[in-house]
């Protein structure tokens, strides 16, 4: 079946089976930067923004995705760029692979969440498995990007 | 640049998502492969019937053992001769666990492979699995004959003996463990276990191949080590010499899970099958039930002291699940005797008796810590539970009883201790958790009790007498530099540890240093990342190489302007004389000797094998609560200290710390292997098999105690595998702290504390506090 | 994996209906997460999305919660943020942001799924539960028996000013619960309900009764204990879930009364 939808606000057209998730649809037409980890809504690796709104790809039916817009890192590379710094300036990045999923559900919090405390940051996050880091330099970034000050 | 904290010099491209990994290279109009796999824990293979799969539009091949050569090999990424035995094949006619490859499919689309997988039938003889490691060994059921096992006894006393399923073996002793004990005030004994361990890194094992111009198979692999790869592909295929190439591009983790070729040789047989290339991406959860896992295990240990507490006598017995596989088996054996026992320097006598059985289960593996884990939580429970009994602060039992720098230790290579500041990480780690306040527990309210406990740890760096790598640094007509090496970086930041040595040696910027890694093709032999290897003994190759070219730049400066090549150094942007006489921009002197009659380029070639292991250290502290009513568990705050020598760049020293930690915590408290009566492994997706999240852990603070390593590069030894090993015993003191429940079966759950708590209550014991 | 030969999103329910009837391997498509959990494989899948089914509204009867209403706009409904429904919002904090985009909670409950923490919080608030064909039913009735393939269009709420807790015991933090206790006091009484035994949530009715004769927490909890069923699984043994049951009922009582 034929949807319409928009990814980083360009119209696409695409074919797509009836159960074909929008991950791989992505992945499928060049966007690498959305990664799979396992296919069952459990891990966070594919987050992308769908309407806004930061979704998990794998389990999204394309078919669905008719006439929404779509989010990809490359849709806010510059907002991207400037936490990726911090993520990278706490030597967070190790293996990568989590990574492009877990900053757009940072750069979603920060739209979301006005001046959260440091546990309020970690129930967001709380859905982005990450297996390198054990956190602890994730939430030193996000400290230092959105300056949360609470103990 | 030794003890600079750069960023990783891809870090910024993998944050923003750019094509990095396997799946986002892999060649346009590649093939895709699907694994039929065993529904049976053991079986033969009677009859494949692929009629139907091949005749359905799209597919390309359907492969099976009658495709490659059945001679056995082991699917270990690592020695070559390997010490583990060799008992399997790319393919398998006998399958000997659930989801063990039957055949491999190639399709047009991944759709269509999966489809196909459905129209192929397969007949089986179903044989009765072991699936109980405890019972396994000489149980009457071998899992092999003698034609399907192969050892290299030349080289590898392993013990292997496939009559009675047992694996591998391991022995060794010191003195006369039966007398010391004998002779001791006490002896507490104890048996400690833990289920099998998923690696669950982010990215699951990915592989793809192509033909290049000349025919020779191009494998980009989620790998480990690119030439053990190359090796095992080539023999596993049956190929010629120079018939395979092996690139590791990013890998999104592996820890060990991708150690050994699980998916390499199906690819590649499938493009060399074919010519076309072919892409197999394992799905997650096959990740979890047909690659590898950490050794499950059993182990008793006896622990003689004497009533101040000195140990004076350790015997350990061990036994692992080595599953259906031996690949490493051995060698986790090896780390378990001879990376543990010797952190405690006051013994007369230590027995170390190993084995791992041969069950129908998951192959067991490499994973982070290799044995030391498992060994770890056990000997450091019997002298948790020992401080107990003598109602001796912990931490004073341990600086009683560890070793110390300069000290000789029988069972440690060269046996000297060279570096070594476990003494000042004890008593720092005291006095960042508020040890003394807090020790043992205190009452919070009328269900919390709040506890600390600790727990100490050693490991090594690299494998001694058998770890060799290279690496080869070229000074380019630019006047710039470009670092060869064959090392692995997993993310662990490998790449840019190597690149900070080769600056702080060559004396020029990291900037002015290009690397290029892990291709078979073009980087030197390496051994790959395993062993905590990396920054030691890859690092002080890359060290005497940079020393190699930059004495041939000196030779060459001799002879261009005529001052002994002694006078020369390399100072950032100039070659000068010390004496500041003559200073050239070294891009002119790049120019000139790329002009200059008679001079080849500059090429520093650096060759290290490793004499000595010399262990890291670590020191882990938690503070918890635990819930008397329902045994529920949390994690108030976790200090580690860690010895790994000189710390080239403290940024990433402290993040693999950080995330060892929580790795260790993972396999203490929440991670926990299932398999149903048949074999079949239950926990096969993240939703069933928990790894920590955010909410789970406390904070995780961590300090560098640094000691200096003679043999390391500057000083430097590693750190990748030991910072997991701490975790276990020191919440297992914690809870015994907290309730007087000794529980030595991980992972820790709210129930075995609670069915711990009652279980004392019924006999008359109280809670401490 | 999600499997499925057709994929159609209806905008009329009558249209919906009629598909889902039409066969038995037709799959109605919520949040989809638990049709991946369990490798759901179907013919068509009829998206609920443009069903106007996502609207929560405040009426004289209680709040009406349309079935595809996910769970972050559950958590973030004002009238749903004050005691007793706050449970609601507690119950699902464990999941991620991404999860609760996803999950809705018409899929939550026709999926009767064991160790949600969801589910026994709407039992312990009293919810009903309305289908397309078969109108509205307590929600008990509906986890209590087998149910005809149907639509479910809303979840009520009935008016309440009382007040609920929620207790769990989980083996991690974001991992199904091994247990899961909500007990409500309001004008209509004491409902005590709990889910993940590991069967789905139940209410324990001799417990309330008991609460309701002024028995003492410790009393109430213990009969629930007694009343209820349960199982091992990975998880948990049967005689853990039994032991802490009466502890997370005792300590959930001991709260509303507190």
């Amino acid at each position: 079946m034929i949807v319409h939808l928009f990814v980083n606000d360009r119209p696409y057209t695409w074919e797509v089976g009836p159960d074909e998730m929008l991950a791989h649809t992505l992945r499928n037409h060049g966007f690498t930067s959305v990664k799979t980890g396992c296919d069952m809504a459990s891990c966070g690796v594919c987050t992308v923004w769908v309407e806004g709104k930061p979704t998990l790809s794998c389990s999204v039916l394309s078919a669905r995705m008719e006439g929404k817009h779509i989010t990809t890192i490359e849709g806010v590379a510059e907002e991207a760029e400037a936490f990726g710094r911090f993520l990278v300036g706490e030597g967070v990045d190790q293996c990568g692979y989590c990574s492009p999923g877990f900053v757009l559900l940072v750069l979603a919090m920060k739209r979301e969440l006005h001046n959260p405390t440091r546990e309020q940051v970690k129930q967001y996050l709380n859905g982005n498995l990450c297996r390198c880091s054990g956190y602890q330099g994730k939430l030193r970034a996000i400290e230092k990007f959105m300056h949360i000050k609470d103990a | 640049m030794i003890r600079q904290p750069i960023d990783k010099i891809d870090g910024m491209a993998a944050v923003m998502g750019k094509p990095m990994y396997v799946d986002d290279l892999k060649p346009e109009h590649c093939l895709f492969v699907k694994v039929l796999r065993s529904p049976h824990a053991y079986a033969e293979v009677l009859h494949i019937n692929a009629e139907k799969a091949l005749a359905l539009p799209g597919v390309a091949c359907v492969l099976t053992h009658e495709d490659v050569p059945q001679k056995p090999m082991t699917f270990a990424a690592e020695a070559s001769p390997e010490g583990s035995p060799h008992d399997r094949t790319v393919l398998e006619r006998i399958v000997r666990f659930v989801d063990e490859p039957v055949a491999v499919v190639a399709a047009e689309t991944e759709a269509i492979a999966e489809q196909a997988l459905g129209l192929i039938d397969v007949t089986y003889r179903v044989m009765e699995p072991n699936l109980d490691f405890e019972t396994a060994i000489d149980n009457g059921n071998p899992i092999y004959t003698k034609e399907q096992v192969f050892n290299h006894w030349d080289v590898w006393d392993n013990g292997n003996d496939f009559a009675i399923n047992r694996c591998a073996r391991k022995h060794r002793t010191f003195g006369d463990i039966q007398k010391t004990l004998a002779e001791c005030d006490i002896v507490m004994e104890g048996t400690f276990r833990a289920p099998a361990q998923a690696h669950a890194m982010m990215e699951t094992h990915r592989a793809f191949c192509y033909k290049d111009m000349r025919g020779k198979l191009v494998i980009y692999s989620s790998a480990q080590s690119i030439f053990h790869v190359q090796r095992l592909v080539t023999e596993g295929l049956g190929l010629p010499p120079n018939s395979v190439r092996v690139i590791k591009p990013k890998v999104g983790g592996a820890f060990g899970g991708k150690n050994s070729i699980f998916i390499e040789p199906l690819v590649a047989l499938v493009t060399h099958k074919t010519g076309r290339p072919a892409v197999l991406n394992l799905t997650r959860q096959e990740c979890f039930t047909s690659t590898n896992t950490r050794h499950a295990f059993r182990c008793t240990v006896k622990l003689g002291a004497d009533r101040e507490g000195v140990i004076k006598g350790i015997d350990v017995d061990m036994l692992t699940n080595a599953g259906a596989h031996g690949e490493h088996s051995f060698d986790v054996l090896q780390v378990a005797c001879n990376n543990t026992l010797p952190i405690y320097g006051k013994v007369e006598a230590l027995h170390f008796w190993g084995q791992a059985a041969y069950t129908n289960t998951v192959p067991a593996g490499a994973f982070r810590g290799f044995g030391g884990p498992q060994s770890t939580f056990s000997i450091e429970g019997a002298v948790s539970d020992l401080a107990y009994h003598l109602k001796m602060d912990p931490c004073e039992l341990r600086l009683k009883n560890i070793i110390h720098e300069n000290e000789k230790h029988p069972f440690v290579a060269g046996e000297v201790i060279r570096s070594c500041s476990l003494d000042r990480m004890i008593l720092r780690g005291k006095e960042m958790i508020g040890w003394d306040a807090k020790y043992p527990c205190r009452r919070v309210d009328d269900h919390t009790i709040r506890a600390v406990g600790m727990s100490i740890a050693m490991h090594g760096s690299g494998i001694w007498g058998l770890d060799s790598v290279n690496a080869t640094v070229n000074f380019n007509y630019d006047g710039c530099f470009t670092l060869f090496v064959g090392a692995c970086d997993l993310g662990t930041g490998g790449d840019t540890v190597l690149l900070q040595i080769a600056s702080e040696t060559l004396g020029v910027p990291v900037e002015r240093i290009n690397i290029v890694v892990s291709d078979s093709d073009v980087t030197p032999y390496d051994k790959g990342a395993y062993a905590s290897s990396t920054t030691y003994v890859t690092g002080n190759a890359v060290k005497i190489a940079c020393e190699d070219v930059r004495k041939k730049m000196f030779e060459a400066a001799a002879k261009l302007y005529e001052r002994p090549a002694e006078d020369f150094a390399i100072d950032a942007d100039f070659v000068r004389t010390k004496d500041g006489a003559l200073q050239i921009p070294i891009l002119t002197f790049a120019e000139t000797i790329c002009r200059f009659i008679g001079v080849t380029q500059l090429v520093g070639v650096g060759g290290w094998k490793c004499p000595v292991s010399p262990p890291p250290y670590a020191a882990g502290f938690v503070e918890l609560d635990v819930d008397t009513q329902t045994g529920a568990i949390k994690l108030l705050d976790y200090v580690e200290l860690v010895d790994c020598g000189t710390v080239i760049n403290p940024k990433l020293a402290r993040i693999q710390a950080e995330g060892g930690v929580a790795q260790g915590i993972g396999y203490t408290l929440y991670e926990d292997v299932h398999y149903n009566q048949k074999g079949k492994m239950l926990t096969d997706s993240l939703i069933q098999y928990r790894i920590p999240t955010e909410m789970d852990l406390p904070r995780i603070q961590t300090e560098f105690i640094e000691s200096y390593e003679p043999s390391g590069p500057y000083g430097a030894k590693s750190m990748g595998e030991v910072v997991f090993h701490t975790p276990a015993a020191a919440i297992r003191e914690a809870v015994l702290h907290a309730t007087g429940v000794h529980i030595n079966t991980l992972p820790i759950t709210p129930e075995k504390v609670l069915m711990g708590i009652l279980e004392n209550e019924s006999k008359g014991g109280e809670l401490p506090c | 994996m999600l499997k499925l030969e057709s994929f159609i999103q209806p905008r009329d329910i009558n249209e919906a209906y009629a598909l889902l009837q039409q066969r038995a391997d037709n799959l109605l498509l919520a949040g989809c997460t638990l049709s991946k959990m369990g490798h759901k494989q179907g013919h068509t899948g009829i998206d609920l999305s443009l069903l106007g089914l996502d609207g929560i509204e405040q009426q004289a009867d209680g709040v009406h919660i349309g079935a595809m209403v996910n769970l972050r706009a559950l958590e973030a409904y004002p009238a749903l943020a004050r005691p007793p429904y706050a449970i609601l919002a507690q119950s699902v904090a464990h999941f991620g942001t991404q999860l609760k985009q996803a999950i809705t909670v018409g899929g939550t409950v026709a999926a009767k799924f064991g160790p949600s923490d969801l589910l026994t919080a709407l039992l312990a608030l009293d919810a009903q539960v309305v289908c397309y064909q078969a109108g509205r039913q307590s929600l008990s009735a509906y986890l209590g028996q087998a149910q005809p393939r149907d639509i479910i269009t809303e979840i009520v709420l009935p008016p309440s000013t009382g007040r609920a807790a929620l207790q769990q015991v989980r083996n991690e933090y974001a991992d199904f619960a091994v247990l899961n206790t909500a007990v409500c006091r309001d004008e209509r009484g004491w409902r005590v309900a709990v889910g993940g035994r590991p069967g789905v949530a139940a209410l324990c009715r001799q417990a309330m009764q008991a609460l309701a004769q002024g028995a003492s927490a410790q009393e109430a909890a213990a009969s629930a204990a007694a009343e209820l069923t349960f199982g091992s699984n990975m998880r948990a043994s049967a005689a853990y879930r039994k032991t802490i049951c009466p502890v997370l009922v005792r300590r959930a009582i001991e709260e509303v009364q507190a």
